[in-house]
This record gives structure tokens, sequence and C-alpha cells, in this order.
């Protein structure tokens, strides 16, 4: 994908301009913060506050990537971390067993969200909108308003306490970090990543040209729905307490991420190396945020300004390809920009 | 018209049939809990009617038009934080329901902005604004409720005309407004055509992008309304009171009452209708003792079903435009 | 004083195409003028000028001795031209007299609108056309024919003086088209200048009294109704110069065995269709737009769902599900509309080529880069596509080089072909690259594969193809030989009734 490009080309592209982000917010917020920005501690927790978003970024990047659009997955994953919580306390279940039980239950509201969007013809916002409801109504009712505590059970203990390296690097990051570069090849190069995105650019031409649009959809939907529940699951390692609507933020995190690092949101466009980019500027922005003591309420408030600042962004170049595509087509009555064959 | 075809057109509208399944739901909770019909219970649901009603308005008719807002709750939970605040440091209620209004308006506005000069998707770029208006509404009150002290606006939201409470009133009366507004005057019709076709819509001249601004706009200002109603009666406001639930609930409202999702379809007295018959199931809810959780999760399934009904009526719509029927419905 | 519309020398181009040059004729009121030609004769760019879509490059438009240009169909509106089109325009849920007045609802200084008026008035229209409509019904609970006339009220109400029918009859009965044409009558009385574009020659010899024959986007003739016939209309509307393009492809003259054997084909807008595709053979399939030949594709591609009928393939009977089955097994349909079902806009030149053939570019899962470009290339390098890379996003080419790409994906080197089915190949693309997909062809059929050829183009399926299959109105009308076919003969089978002529 990089081969050939010369480094004028490096320099004007957006990943340059994500990285250069990043660094800029990393000074800007250790200045504003004596240093405590960059104490191994916090670059630790930067890590970490990735690592959650980073499930739900990639699940949304992918399905926005084939054209659709999963508003549900912070319910999902809450309520398989409730799934997860309520295994390990009232059951008698093996621990590892409660865990594939929690991933099973996000796979398959996943599945109920595919059902909606292709058997019912749901619009893919709407009908997560309304399994997200449901979901949160159906945590709420399992587990209560103040959560539930998980104690004294090892894996869960180890999952979301372990560091190797010597305390450095938490086994939560090393998954996610694994999870995105394993997505991040398929899509890039297996067939399957390829067909993700023939599906998103046009789904009635890639039906002709062989390819599945509806049986992609279904698959990518319960992908979504088994990331929000890692999601989930790693929250209630990490914290030891399973709330009904514990990850519901991160999804809209995960969302501006993916936009922010170049997906577009029509579908058909996009890298998760951008969305890597883009979750880690937020990150670190975030986190930045939350050391200089800044109340959680302004997170929300920025997160609002981007999702609508990348959006926009997107909408210029998709506005920019429709204006090509007018010019193009045998109705415009100006000369094309190129010369014909 | 005898008894035999007004019956036939009757069982032909659907607002014929909801009203028989808002009798249904009300015998059957009454039925459970003979307190459900009592008067109390009745004015309860007339609160609730009142608050989500004024919001069901704007929303409704945006839908006809053919777009969408999911931020309605947070405006009008933000506008009338601003409003509560304004009171308390002293300004006169009426100036400060003025600046409600406003704040809900300029957020119409950027509604405006967001759709048609960036081009951005309405759903998600509401829903993106949302958050904004949720984080400000929380981070200015401190996630605490802002209790009004002016009494005489609390007049407003209280008294009685016959027993029947007067921000009910208020609710009745202002469907009925839009109702009318949108089927007898020329703006109204203009409202439905470029909801129902949009090329139509362009060919007649109709500027559909002026008409989109202002339902817009119009959506926004009646959800800092409904923020006014419900700060007067609950003599407060939360940040968590309105929000993206309750621009759902909306929406549900509207869309049982058989206003269509993409526009160009539905009365205001369907979607009346609908709002009574989504409070009254959450009221019976309630009294049937079942945790505000349920009512979460009823909602999202009566949403699912309202827009599985929705989407079979607009195929069959549809289809008659473009197939042939052989019979003649006069 | 009468009415008239005048077309002065009205030229327009569009990329690739001249659609009209030097069109003249006037259309007087108190009549009826048909106008008709081949797919590509330029009705519907003369149809879309006059109603204020588009605007002409060269000429004039004059109504009424004023001189006229649009810059937007509500501008035509206003100043009397209405056209219906053939996709009604009407809004579903609002009711006869609301579509009826759309914005110009009579209403006082408030905005509230005068019901009774509007009733009234709409009373009065119906009343006058001789129908018996509610004009509180909403219109989508019509059948097709009365929305249709409520269209014509639309126009009526707004005083058009010119009204033109783009083929108004295809949906309806032969009832409601006598009710139709009593109401076209009616209008022409009226003075008003009516335009009738439609390939159904019965109809016009009905309901018509002045014919324009338009051809290759020139005005070929006009004549009065009365004093014609349908042969001699059809003579006028074909006989052209071949060109020195067909005389040097070097054609197949090995037929081989029969490839592919279609009998009975039943689906939702086909009927009884069958015909056969012999190994080496290029099939033609004629006729006009809506004739039924797209969907006759879709069936056997795998993507409209066949009722009933067979298809068998090199002697077996098949039956395709999907495209894939049907790429899988060699038969691949190069789909007609290049915007909605051809490109993937937002990819590369190189992943649209490849998307039929992902599995053989790849290992295993993973997708072999060197492989695709290496097709890509071949491809780029065979139809003479203008790229810097085959990286580029399609979107960003030419209208022709898109149509290429398309082509390069349906013939590229790793597709395994045996039927090649071609909707409407060379529909944008210049001269010289017509040259290009027609040597293609030939050269396909002398590897023994099976090739049809779906073309609206008369000269082009004359002189490419080894046989010609006629379909008009969903039922396959006759079958040509190469030597037994005319332009005469093909458009008579693509117009005329089955059985006549």
């Amino acid at each position: 994908m990089k081969g050939g490009k010369t480094v004028r080309e490096f320099f004007t592209s957006k990943t340059f301009s994500l990285l250069l982000i990043v660094v800029v917010l990393m000074a800007l917020f250790t200045a504003l913060t004596d240093g405590a920005m960059v104490a191994p501690l916090n670059i630790r927790n930067i890590f970490k506050e990735m690592v959650i978003m980073s499930f739900l970024g990639v699940g949304a990047a992918i399905l926005m990537l084939s054209g659709d659009i999963d508003l549900s997955a912070g319910a999902i994953g809450s309520f398989a971390g409730c799934i997860l919580a309520l295994g390990l306390t009232e059951s008698e279940l093996p621990s590892w067993f409660c865990y594939v039980l929690a991933l099973l239950t996000g796979a398959a509201c996943g599945l109920v969200n595919a059902f909606l969007v292709n058997a019912l013809h749901f619009q893919s916002f709407i009908a997560t909108l309304c399994t997200s409801s449901v979901l949160g109504g159906t945590g709420f009712m399992l587990i209560g308003g103040q959560g539930l505590k998980v104690k004294g059970v090892a894996l869960l203990n180890w999952l979301g306490d372990t560091k190797l390296l010597d305390g450095l690097l938490p086994v939560t990051v090393i998954i996610s970090l694994a999870f995105i570069v394993v997505y991040g090849v398929i899509l890039a190069r297996t067939r399957f990543g390829r067909s993700i995105y023939l599906c998103g650019g046009n789904r009635n031409a890639a039906y002709l040209s062989g390819l599945y649009p509806t049986r992609l959809s279904y698959i990518l939907f319960m992908n979504s729905g088994f990331l929000a529940a890692i999601s989930g699951c790693v929250y209630v390692s990490q914290v030891k307490t399973a709330y009904a609507n514990s990850i519901t933020s991160y999804q809209f995190t995960g969302l501006t991420a993916s936009i922010l690092g170049g997906v577009s949101f029509m579908g058909g466009a996009g890298g998760m190396g951008g969305c890597f980019l883009g979750m880690l500027v937020l990150s670190v922005f975030y986190n930045g945020v939350t050391t200089m003591g800044i109340d959680y309420n302004y997170r929300t408030i920025f997160n609002g300004l981007l999702l609508v600042g990348g959006l926009s962004l997107d909408a210029v170049n998709a506005r920019r390809r429709v204006r090509q595509v007018l010019k193009q087509s045998l109705v415009a009555a100006s000369p094309p920009s190129e010369q014909e064959g | 018209m005898n008894l035999k075809s007004a019956l036939r057109s009757a069982a032909g509208s659907r607002d014929f049939w909801l009203v028989l399944v808002l009798i249904a739901v009300l015998a059957v909770f009454a039925l459970v809990n003979p307190l459900y019909l009592s008067f109390n219970n009745i004015k309860n649901i007339m609160f609730s009617v009142s608050v989500s009603g004024v919001m069901m308005v704007g929303i409704a008719a945006l839908l006809i038009s053919g777009n969408m807002d999911l931020s309605a709750g947070a405006v009008g939970c933000f506008a009338t934080i601003i409003g509560a605040r304004l009171m308390n440091a002293g300004v006169p209620w009426g100036v400060a329901v003025l600046a409600t209004v406003a704040v809900g308006a300029a957020c119409g506005f950027l509604n405006v902005l967001m759709a048609y000069k960036l081009g951005i998707m309405p759903f998600i770029g509401t829903l993106g604004i949302s958050f904004v208006w949720q984080g400000l509404a929380n981070q200015v009150t401190h996630n605490a409720a802002v209790h009004i002290e002016n009494e005489s606006f609390w007049k407003l939201g209280a008294g009685k005309i016959f027993d029947i409470p007067v921000v009910f009133i208020y609710v009745a009366l202002l469907c009925a407004l839009y109702g009318l507004f949108l089927k007898y005057t020329r703006f109204g019709r203009r409202v439905y055509i470029c909801g129902g076709n949009r090329f139509a819509a362009r060919l007649a001249g109709i500027n559909h992008e002026k008409v989109g601004a202002i339902m817009m706009v119009n959506c926004s200002v009646l959800s800092s309304l409904a923020g006014v109603i419900l700060a007067s009666r609950m003599h407060e406001i939360t940040p968590t009171n309105l929000q993206t639930t309750s621009t759902m609930s909306a929406i549900t409202a509207a869309l049982l009452g058989g206003v269509a999702f993409m526009g160009g379809v539905g009365a205001m007295k369907g979607a009346f209708i609908g709002l009574l018959l989504l409070n009254a199931f959450k009221n019976g809810l309630d009294m049937l003792g079942m945790d505000a959780y349920w009512q979460i999760i009823a909602n999202g399934l009566l949403l699912i079903t309202a827009i599985i009904v929705d989407y079979i009526n607009q195929r069959s719509l549809q289809n008659r435009l473009n197939r042939k029927v052989n019979e003649v419905n006069e | 004083m009468e009415q008239y519309v005048e077309f002065r020398g009205i030229g327009k181009a569009f990329p690739g195409v001249q659609a009209l040059k030097d069109v003249s004729f006037r259309m007087n009121g108190g009549r009826v003028t048909a106008l008709i030609g081949e797919n590509g004769a330029g009705k519907s760019t003369l149809l879309k000028i006059l109603s204020g879509d588009i605007a002409p490059d060269e000429g004039e438009l004059i109504i009424n001795g004023e001189r006229k240009r649009f810059s937007h169909p509500n501008e035509a509106i206003k100043t009397g031209v209405s056209v219906i089109y053939q996709e009604r325009q009407l809004i579903p849920a609002l009711s006869v007299m609301e579509n009826i007045f759309l914005d110009d609802l009579p209403c006082n200084r408030a905005g509230i609108l005068k019901l009774k008026e509007i009733r009234r008035q709409t009373r009065e229209i119906i009343d006058g056309f001789g129908l018996s409509i509610d004009p509180a019904i909403p219109v989508a609970r019509l059948p097709v024919a009365y929305q249709q006339m409520v269209e014509i009220m639309k126009a009526y109400r707004r005083n058009s003086r010119v009204i033109a029918f783009d083929e108004p009859t295809a949906p309806l009965t032969d009832a409601e088209i006598s009710v139709l044409f009593k109401l076209i009558a009616g209008l022409r009385d009226e003075g008003k200048v009516v335009l009738y574009v439609s390939h159904r020659m019965a109809e016009i010899f009905q309901v018509t009294d002045d014919i324009v024959i338009m051809k290759d986007g020139r005005l070929a003739e006009t004549r009065e109704t009365a004093e014609t016939d349908e042969r001699s209309l059809i003579s006028a509307m074909v006989g052209r110069d071949v060109g020195d393009t067909y005389s040097r492809l070097s054609r197949n003259d090995k037929l081989g065995d029969v490839l592919l054997e279609v009998s009975g084909l039943e689906t939702e807008r086909v009927h009884n269709v069958s015909f056969t595709l012999r190994r080496g053979e290029v099939l033609g399939f004629a006729g006009l737009v809506g004739a039924g030949r797209t969907e006759v594709m879709r069936a056997l591609f795998g993507v409209d769902k066949v009722l009933s009928g067979e298809i068998r393939l090199e002697g077996e009977t098949v039956s395709f599900t999907s495209p894939r089955r049907a790429i899988d097994a060699g038969v691949v349909l190069c789909p007609e509309d290049r915007k909605e079902q051809g490109l993937i806009l937002p990819r590369s030149i190189a992943e649209n080529i490849s998307s039929p053939v992902l599995k053989k570019v790849s290992r295993g899962a993973f997708i072999d880069r060197g492989a695709e470009k290496r097709l890509a290339d071949a491809a780029i390098e065979r139809y003479s596509i203008k790229t810097p890379t085959v990286e580029k996003i399609t979107y960003e080419l030419s209208g022709g080089n898109q149509q290429k790409v398309i082509l390069a994906r349906w013939t590229s080197d790793l597709m395994t072909t045996k039927v090649l089915i071609l909707d409407e190949p060379t529909k944008g693309i210049d001269v010289g690259a017509k040259a290009e997909v027609y040597q293609m062809v030939c050269d396909f059929a002398k590897e023994g594969k099976g090739v049809i050829f779906i073309s609206s183009e008369l000269t082009e399926v004359l002189s490419l193809c080894d046989r010609i299959v006629v379909m008009r109105e969903g039922y396959v009308n006759g079958e040509l030989t190469r030597e037994e076919a005319t332009e005469e003969s093909v458009l008579a089978l693509a117009m005329a009734d089955a059985g006549v002529m």
C-alpha cells in the first residue's frame, strides 16, 4: 500500500497529519500539566483507555466501510459485561465459559441487528438505536442501577491486572493491539477485506460481480457485536464491576475516531491504519483533558464537536466525489477533464 | 352515508384502529388494576402527555417534511436550563421563557447549517450535536437539578379547567393548531409535498431547503417549550429529564400515529392518538409496579413494531403508485 | 393567435456523442404531433429541452413567437409547458385536488386554503374531462390510468398551452387508452399544442395529426398522419451509411454446436422467451427501450426470479440463484447502468477489474497484489484506458474510460467465460473505442465462446451479429439471420404488434 510513495506524498498524507496531531497534543498537554502527561503511569493509562475504545472503534470502522452503522455497540458491550458478571457471581459455571457466553451474547445481539436491517429493511441507524434501548433496559433490569461487583475470580483478575514486560504492558493492551493488527491485515490484504470495501462502495455492483452483500452484512453485524462484547468484558475485568451502561460513551468515541481517521461515513473508503491513529489522537486528547482535571462533561461535549467536525470533513470529500461523477455523466454539458480513449 | 359504508370507511382508517387499540390498552390495564382509570391516574397520564406532546408535535411536523432531528430532547433540556438559571438570577419569567425559546431556535439553526451547508446526514449530525447540548447541560448544572423559585412561573403549568390540567389543554390545542395548519394552509401543503416527492416539489418551484429549515427550527423551538412546561410543573429542571430517550419516545408516538419515517405521510390527529397510546401504555406499566427499565425496553420494542408497520404501509403505497390496480375505489 | 412551438436549429452534445444536430420543425396548436424515432434518435433529449431540464448548445426554442431559454423546469411550467413523464410525479398521500394544484392552491391572504373553491374548481375540471373521480381521494388509491389523468388535469389546470406525453400508454389497458385518447382529442380541440412521443404505430395512426421523424439526432422528415403508412414511416426512420467501422472487422466464420438454450422463460417482466446461442456466434438482441431484453438477461444471470421455463448450458439444465453462480458457470453479464450497477466508484481501477475473480488473484485468503496488477495492466492495455496507474480511483475517470473499465472487468484474462452477455456496451464511447469493442466481440466468438449483444443501435446489431432476436414489450417478436435482416425489418418487428406486418 505504501510502496513507491514519495517523501512529499507522505508529508501531505492523512497519516502524517494525524501523527503530527498526536505529537502536538502530547507536547501541549505535557506543558499544561507540568509533565504529568508523560509519566509512565499516565502513558499506561492512555493505552488502557484506548483498549476499551479500540474494540468498539474497530467494529465501527469495519461496519462503516461496508455501508452500515451500529449504534447499539455500547449497549451490546455493556450487556455482555453484565452477562459475564452474572455468570461469574451467580452461577457455578467455570470462568472461561462465562467469557465465552458473554462473547456469544454479543454475536447474538449482532445477529438481531443484521436481521432487522437485512430481512426487515430497517435503516441501520434506527434499527441499532432500537436494539440499544431494548438492551439498555434489559441490562438495568438484570443488574440494577448500582452495578454488580465481581470479586475473587482468578481469570478476571488476571486479564484485568496482569502486566507483562516488567509491569509496563497490560495484557489487555496486547490483546487490543493484536486485534487491531489482525483486522487491519484482513481489511487490507485479504479477499474478505476486499469484499467489505467493494460491498460498501456499491452494493448492487458488488452483487453483480459475484459477491454476497447480505451475507457480509450479517457477518459484520455479528462481528461488531462480538467485538463490543470483548470491550465490555475487558471493562469488567479492569474495573471488577459491571454496569448496565458501562461502555456506551466509548461507542461514540470509537465512531468519532474512525471518522477522523478517514473512514468514510458513506462507506467504501478508509482503513485500519487511519482508524488506529484516530483512536490514538482521541485517547491522548481525552487523557490530557482528564489529567488537567477538566470535568468529565467536557469530554461529552468534545466528542459531539469532534463527531460533527469529522462528519463535515467527510461530507466535503463525498461532495467532491459526487461532483466529479456528475461531471462525467452523460447529462453533463461540459467536457470531461481527462482525454477520452 | 349509511351505517355500512360508514363502518367500511372507518375500517380503512388508521386512526380508527389506533383508537381501538387505545381503548383495548386502557381496558386491559384497568382490569388488572382498577385504580388505573381513577381520575388521579388519568391526570398523571395527561401530565406525561403534555410534556412529550409538545416535543412530538415538532418532531412529527419535521418528519412529515422529510427530515429528522435526534437532538430535540437535548436541545429542550439545555435551553430550559438556561431559562431556569436566568429566572433564579432574578430575570422575570416571561423574559426567561423567551430566552429559552431563542436558545432553542439557535440550536435549530445549527441543525440547518449542518444538514444543508455542511451536507451532513441529519440523523448522525443531530445525534452528534446532541452530545454537545447534553454535556453542556450536565456541566452547567453540575449534574444536579436546578430548582426554580419563581412562583408566578409555577402558575404557568398549574391550574385546571373543569378539572382537566391546563397543560393538557395546551398540548391538545397545539396539536389541533398544527394539524389544522398542515392541512388547511398553503405552507402546510408545501410541507407534505417536500416530504412526499422532492422532484415534484422542485418542479412546482418549491424551495425544499427553506421548508426543511423552517421545520427544523420549529422542532427545536417546540422542544424548548416542552422543557418550559416540564420545568413549570416540576418546579425544577434536571439534566437527565429530557434526553435522547425522550426524543425517541416522541418519534415512536409519531410513527405509531401514522407519520411515515420517510416523510410526506401522516396527520397530527393520528400522531396525537399515538401519543395517548404510548403514554397510556407507559403509565400502565408503571401502575403494574414494573421498573423504569421495563419502560425503556417497551419503548424500544414499540418503536420496532411501529417501524415495521410503517414499512409495510409505505411499500403498499409505493406499489400502488407504480403498478396497475384494477378496481376503482370511489 | 394560434399557438405554436418551434424548434430552430437545435443542437446538443454530450461527452462522446452528438445527441441533436440542427433540428428544426414546428408544432401547431390544435393538432397532435407525434415524435418518433429509434432509441438514440434524440427524442428524449428534445423533450428535456422543451421541459426545461437541460439547455441546448445551439439553436432556439420559440413558443408563440417568443424565444424561450429555460434554466429550470419550473420556468417551463410557468410558461405553459407541461410534460407528462412516464413515471408519475405525484405525491401519493395527498388527494387528487391537492396534486392538481400543488403549490398553487387558492388561499386567502393569511395562507388558509379556500377548500370550497378548490373542490369546486377540481370538480369542474374532472367533469370537463368526462370523468368521475372523488377529488378528495388520495392519489395512491387510484389505478394507474387515473393517476395519469390526474397528471393531465394538473397540466390543464395550469392552463398549459403545450402538453407533451412521453410513452403514456405503456401501463394502460385498452379501455383506459380510449379514455386517454378522448382526453387528448379534447386538448387538441381547445387549440393546445400536443406532442405525443411513442413507438406504438397503431396509436400514432389513431390519435395524431402530424408526424415528426427523427434519426440519429437529426430531423429526417415531417409528414401528415393521414398521408402515410407504417411501412414508409419505418423506412424513413432507418437507412444510413454503415461506414468503415465494420468493414475492417475480422469476424468469426465457424459456428459450433448449441451452447445455450432458453425455452419458455417466464419472469415478472418477460413472457415465453425462447432462443438458442451457438458456440462462436454473436447473437444480437434488438428492440426498443422497455422491450424486456435486459430483463431476460437478468433472469439468465441469476438476478431476477425465473417463474417458469428452462435454461440449458452445454446440454445441462441450469438455474442460477445468484450472479456468483452464473459467473462460476461461465455466464457473464456486463450491465447497462454504469453508475448504479457497474462501477464501484470509490475503489480503484484494479479493484474494480478484479472484483469477480478475487479468488483467482489470491493465494489462499490473501490477495496477490502482483497478480492483480498484471491483470489490470493487461486490461488497460487492451482497451487503451487512459490512466497513469491502475490504482486510480474510478470516480476520477471520464465517462468513456469508466465504461471501458466495466468492460475490462467482464472480459479480463482471468474470467472463464462461456457466454458473454453485453448490455449496450458501446453507450457513451466514441467511435475509435467502439471499434475496439467490436473487435473484442469478434475475437471472443473466434475462441468458441458465445456472445449475446444487446444494443439499440441498429447498425451495430446488423453489422456485428450473426442472428438477431427482436423483442417487443416482454415477448420475442421475431428472429432474423444476418442475411435476412435489414434495418427496416428489425425496426418493424420492434414496433409492430406481434403478427402484424
